[in-house]
């Protein structure tokens, strides 16, 4: 079944830089899709364009086979989770046990399901310990884990990571990229971490100035280093110690 | 300076758990204000008992005195450049501690004693309750949601904004340039457009999570006071009024001078 | 600007408290129904953006002063009447309760002087008149200034009002007066220079976001509420300065201060009977203004207050300390 349906959208900034052109593209039950690219390519302003917080000028985006409006918008909503590329954007609340739990709290669950929530989703992130503190207070690794762990309270269908690893260090990384390769949902990944991708995505899809470039398997897209300079990308780590 | 200060109230975060209820305390420090300011200007060594409750309530919660200290003397100004001149306007001479004084020395004096519990008392309530605490209880007894998630938001990106701001300060001046009137619009606009970028982002962090308006709903019963809570708030309250209407001071003064002499 | 509650009396601070609790209800409710998209978030950012900025203290060459960027002009500019109100609202609560920048009880007054004036007063009656009439930079230069000057005018003489009305302070209204205004002149002229330096940048280069500051069409119930408080302030401070003027020492008791007789001169004039009489109306406590007894304490009753108060406050740190260990044990 498929999830989304993106079919050739376009997409400019305000001061009129073509951000997307005629982007098409599905995403699958079960799918866990890479969107890699250089800075500027429009990874970001895809993901905004797949949760309802931009408009495309020109296509079409479904969900559930169902085109965006207001009602579509909101019903996708309660079943997707966007992990913003900085977790100070997307923390509002005093404590993080009050931040994962305003997700939860906004779907209408009394407040017994909403503590049942919290509760899992900071054992899944692995973050109980953290239940208390100030989001203001927490490391860069910690406040992308408490984050993620807002997004599994709502227990969301398909989840939309935006650099997801970036400004991590090495363990921090290791624990996100853990976390997210055991979930079962639907993910869709925009990073040019492209390790991650090697490590936790099936399929990859390389975007260019707007454009994407290619659509396929993880290994087979990724291994041709000429094909990723074009692309403004390098080969990921683990094979440039491989090609020559 | 004000980071500083606002990095030291989270100290007090940890505090809480046995701590009173916020709504009390509220309740408490606003009676006590009123308590104080209704004191005559030439009152002062009756109001001094009164200093009782910041006392108490800041040694309960653990309160720092030289944070208290410090926030007090930096805003002091202002309340002494109003009550300086009453020593040169209130000229009239009335008996003090055995000798002749002006009655505006004696009503500044009062003005200083009124305005360093009043400050302590405060200041000490925030630390005691938190500032979360104290907004959750307005929102408990119906204040407007608008201003309620309004206050959130200030509490929670104020720091970040205030040190970007220290940021932008730092990057400017190690690069030799002035902060000066002429270029405000070169260092805060920046600022502004950064900001409103990432209110743009927060409001649709907002919205995929499903919000309507609210950012934290007020439960009536979070404003239900303990045993502990009533108890302590009759007996301050019941202080307050023995205080206001009788001069507690003198009569234990008196009391101990007869038993030692 | 900001008055403290040691300034201000229960009455004086009551009623601005209604007023400005008032103005708040009828703003939260506007700024509820308005259309403005991320107009929550825009809020609290920019009254944190706000609160930062005046952290920044622009140095005015050859003077060895500084200032910084108005605060209420400036959001009123970006958001709009209403929602600047409530962001002042906001950064007013933090600065009373983290920097004891003002306090509880006056809390009230300041939102008066410093959001009302400058939200619904300065920003719509004279910045926008004037970046009406006057495009492009000069306009928001000239109007920024205007506003700010004004505003702050506003607000200082309003703080005058109530500091005198509370009776705090022995200055006569006219020296008090003679020393706000001036200094708030100059103060509002730099603050509004500095807003419209920030203005002019964002302006050159993000125009859309000014346009928040310009909504639709108020609300009826806000602009009925808004006119009926600018009517009052009107009355009220032109009601002050009409007796002040006419009595050149300043209220009763400058003048029986000046003099040093006991003996206070009947009110000559029906404003001074009328205010005479609306004092002892707003006095909160019987014995608020003692009427009759001396104040004169001998060394006996001194030394037995002060020998009270000592062990009063000596009991007072002995229980807390005391009670606090417990807690801590718990």
């Amino acid at each position: 079944m498929k999830v989304f349906e993106i079919e050739k959208i376009c997409y400019s900034y305000p001061d009129g830089t073509k951000a997307l052109d005629e982007l098409s593209f599905s995403v699958s039950e079960g799918d866990v899709l890479g969107i890699a690219g250089a800075n500027g390519s429009g990874k970001s302003t895809l993901l905004m364009l797949m949760m309802g917080c931009l408009t495309p000028l020109k296509g079409r985006i479904a969900y559930l086979g169902k085109s965006f409006d207001r009602d579509t918008v909101r019903s996708m909503r309660k079943e997707t989770g966007l992990l913003f590329q900085d977790p100070d954007d997307q923390l509002f609340l005093p404590t993080v046990w009050e931040d994962v739990a305003f997700g939860p709290r906004n779907l209408g669950l009394s407040e017994k399901e909403v503590a049942s929530r919290v509760e899992g989703a900071l054992h899944d992130t692995g973050i109980e310990e953290l239940s208390k503190k100030a989001p203001w207070k927490l490391s860069g690794g910690e406040k992308t884990l408490a984050a993620l762990a807002g997004l599994f309270a709502m227990k969301p269908k398909t989840l939309l990571l935006d650099e997801p690893t970036s400004g991590l260090d090495p363990r921090s990384r290791c624990r996100l990229i853990s976390i997210i390769g055991k979930t079962e949902m639907t993910a869709v990944i925009a990073t040019h971490d492209l390790d991650m991708v090697l490590d936790v995505c099936k399929r990859v899809i390389i975007m260019k100035n707007g454009k994407i470039e290619s659509d396929g398997e993880v290994p087979g897209v990724l291994s041709d280093r000429e094909y990723m300079r074009s692309c403004g990308l390098e080969l990921p780590l683990s094979f440039a110690g491989r090609s020559s | 300076m004000r980071l500083r200060d606002l990095y030291r109230t989270e100290i007090y975060d940890e505090r809480r758990e046995t701590a009173l209820s916020p709504m009390l305390l509220l309740c408490l420090t606003s009676a006590y204000i009123i308590t104080v300011v209704s004191f005559d200007r030439y009152q002062t060594l009756r109001i001094i008992p009164l200093a009782a409750y910041p006392i108490f309530v800041g040694l309960f919660s653990g309160v720092s005195g030289r944070d208290l200290f410090r926030k007090m003397t930096a805003v002091m100004p202002f309340v002494i450049l109003i009550g300086i001149w009453n020593p040169f306007f209130d000229r009239i001479g009335t008996e003090h501690l055995g000798i002749i004084i002006s009655r505006g020395w004696i009503s500044f004096f009062s003005l200083m004693i009124k305005f360093l519990m009043i400050t302590a008392s405060t200041l000490i309530m925030v630390s005691a309750a938190g500032f979360d605490g104290l907004c959750r209880c307005a929102a408990a007894a119906g204040l407007p949601e608008v201003l309620v998630t309004q206050l959130f938001l200030l509490n929670r990106y104020i720091r970040l904004i205030v040190e970007e701001a220290h940021n932008t300060l730092r990057a400017r001046v190690f690069r030799g340039g002035k902060i000066t009137l002429s270029n405000a619009g070169n260092v805060c606009g920046p600022l502004l457009m950064r900001s409103v970028s990432r209110s743009e982002k927060i409001h649709n962090a907002l919205l995929c999570r499903g919000f309507d308006g609210a950012l934290w709903r007020g439960k009536r019963d979070m404003n239900r006071l303990s045993r502990q809570d009533i108890i302590f708030g009759i007996f301050w309250t019941a202080y307050f009024l023995v205080v206001r209407f009788f001069d507690i001071s003198r009569a234990i003064g008196d009391l101990t001078v007869r038993c030692v002499i | 600007m900001h008055m403290a509650d040691a300034l201000v009396s229960p009455a004086v601070g009551g009623l601005f408290w209604a007023a400005s609790a008032f103005l708040t209800a009828k703003s939260s409710a506007a700024a509820k129904n308005d259309n403005m998209s991320g107009g929550t978030a825009l809020m609290g950012v920019l009254a944190a953006f706000v609160f930062a900025s005046q952290m920044i203290n622009f140095s005015i060459p050859g003077t060895g002063s500084s200032g910084h960027i108005g605060g209420g002009l400036l959001l009123a500019i970006l958001l709009g009447p209403e929602r600047a109100f409530l962001s002042m609202v906001s950064i007013l609560t933090v600065q009373a309760l983290f920097f004891a920048d003002g306090g509880l009880l006056a809390l009230g007054c300041n939102i008066f002087n410093m959001g009302f004036f400058p939200c619904f007063i300065a920003y719509p009656h004279i910045y926008k008149r004037i970046t009406e009439r006057v495009d492009g930079p000069k306009g928001i230069m000239s109007g920024a200034i205007s506003a700010s000057v004004a505003g702050l005018l506003m607000g200082a003489f309003f703080v005058v009002l109530q500091t005198t009305l509370s009776r705090i302070t022995a200055l006569p209204v006219g020296v008090f007066m003679m020393m706000m205004l001036p200094v708030h002149f100059a103060i509002g002229a730099v603050e509004g220079f500095a807003t419209a330096m920030v203005i002019i940048y964002v302006y050159a280069r993000m125009p859309e976001v000014l346009n928040g500051g310009s909504p639709d069409k108020p609300e009826n119930g806000m602009k009925r509420a808004v006119a009926v408080f600018s009517v009052l302030a009107l009355l009220t401070g032109g009601f002050f300065a009409w007796y002040a003027s006419s009595s050149p020492d300043g209220l009763e008791w400058s003048i029986v201060n000046v003099t040093g007789t006991a003996e206070l001169d009947a009110p000559q004039t029906l404003i001074h009977s009328l205010l005479s009489s609306l004092q002892d109306m707003i006095a909160p406590l019987p014995d608020y203004s003692i009427k009759g007894e001396t104040y004169s304490e001998n060394m006996g009753t001194t030394v037995s207050g002060i020998v009270g108060s000592i062990i009063t406050l000596t009991f007072a740190v002995f229980m807390g300390m005391m009670f606090s260990k417990r807690k801590n044990r718990q």
